[in-house]
């Protein structure tokens, strides 16, 4: 794992105009210069909620290419920072969401029962809740990874994943119980 | 780390919850990922820049769904003397059939989704949504039908139309 600082995106929020205002023009240029400022936010954001990290690269590059494509509705009422990480979000959902429809018509397997392939998350420093998350249920990981997280509502994820509002609820607590017995030190 | 689980008090899973939103807290905001993920996205929105949308095979498409879904809801409303002139496969024989088939023409579609323009790969991925809710709402009358031909033949028509939506997408010279 790459040692760069990208705790915050580099540069001030209003630095993302002009170089939205470009991309949206076709500038490929200002696009990478968007992407190098944000996509340790939108790397982060798909591995915790893959769990893995070649899904997290892939669907990192997916959100960017949806990002691209879809430059010409984002209005700039919200922060262009705020804009690409709901987008990232939602490419995640909407994959795991057809994965699971996809796969269950082969498969008896259900989402709780399903066990990601690997949990390739490196271990170190901060490392054991960054492992503890990647090896939650997918149901629970996404509920907490976007609200504990990521400071979505509720009834934000329960609209967006297609779930009940007392069931994103049931999932968060579930992820926190498994990760409280976890992390026990 | 320790996975079982202990009885605690309520004071214990207080602290227990402050200790884990403190670890939160610790979390970076962003994690560099392992290798510059940069040109493949510029290779596919190149791609995309100069790419007309392929309207074509989503009016065809779109077209072929309209079809189905109104035979579906014609069904669902009772009539089931639809003309068959092909003969009548039994749905068991259908799934026999076109499982292997499926799963093959699948794996094609998924090996070549990604390099597919993303509203396309959008558009044809919702359209295989609605052949597999048709699917699914066939599968459930003939639960109660299993003889009704109408109902096998329509399930053999939405097998026939979701091979075609994958044979297209994954053989379209503009994808």
């Amino acid at each position: 794992m790459l040692e760069a600082s990208l705790e915050l995106p580099q540069g001030s929020v209003d630095d993302d105009a002009p170089l939205v205002r470009a991309a949206r023009e076709g500038d490929k240029r200002a696009f990478e210069a968007l992407y190098r400022r944000h996509v340790g936010r939108v790397y982060a954001l798909c591995l915790r909620l893959t769990g893995h990290v070649a899904n997290a690269e892939e669907l990192t590059q997916d959100a960017f290419v949806r990002a691209w494509t879809h430059l010409e509705h984002f209005r700039g009422e919200a922060l262009f920072a705020t804009w690409l990480y709901r987008l990232t979000a939602n490419v995640v959902i909407d994959h795991q969401r057809k994965q699971r429809s996809w796969f269950s018509r082969f498969s008896s397997m259900d989402d709780e029962g399903f066990i990601e392939p690997s949990h390739e998350i490196a271990h170190g420093e901060r490392r054991d809740l960054e492992a503890a998350i990647a090896k939650l249920p997918k149901g629970a990981r996404q509920v907490f990874v976007l609200h504990d997280i990521e400071g979505w509502q509720h009834d934000e994820i329960a609209a967006r994943t297609g779930t009940a509002v007392g069931t994103c609820k049931a999932q968060l607590h579930r992820a926190r119980q498994l990760l409280q017995g976890w992390l026990v030190r | 780390m320790n996975t079982t689980r202990t009885d605690k008090t309520p004071v214990d899973e207080l602290q227990a919850l402050r200790q884990l939103k403190a670890d939160i807290e610790q979390l970076p905001k962003a994690i560099a990922p392992e290798r510059d993920l940069w040109a493949g996205i510029e290779s596919r929105i190149s791609r995309t820049a100069h790419k007309p949308r392929n309207a074509l095979l989503e009016m065809s498409v779109a077209a072929g769904l309209a079809a189905l879904v109104s035979s579906v809801m014609f069904l669902s409303f009772g009539r089931q003397d639809v003309t068959a002139p092909a003969p009548i496969i039994a749905y068991e024989q259908l799934d026999a059939a076109y499982g292997p088939l499926r799963q093959v023409s699948l794996a094609r579609y998924n090996a070549s989704a990604a390099q597919m323009d993303p509203q396309l790969r959008l558009t044809v991925e919702q359209n295989l949504a609605i052949i597999d809710k048709a699917m699914g709402e066939i599968r459930k009358a003939l639960k109660s039908r299993p003889n009704d031909p109408a109902l096998n033949q329509l399930l053999q028509r939405t097998y026939e139309q979701e091979m075609s939506v994958l044979a297209a997408v994954t053989t379209s010279k503009s994808i």
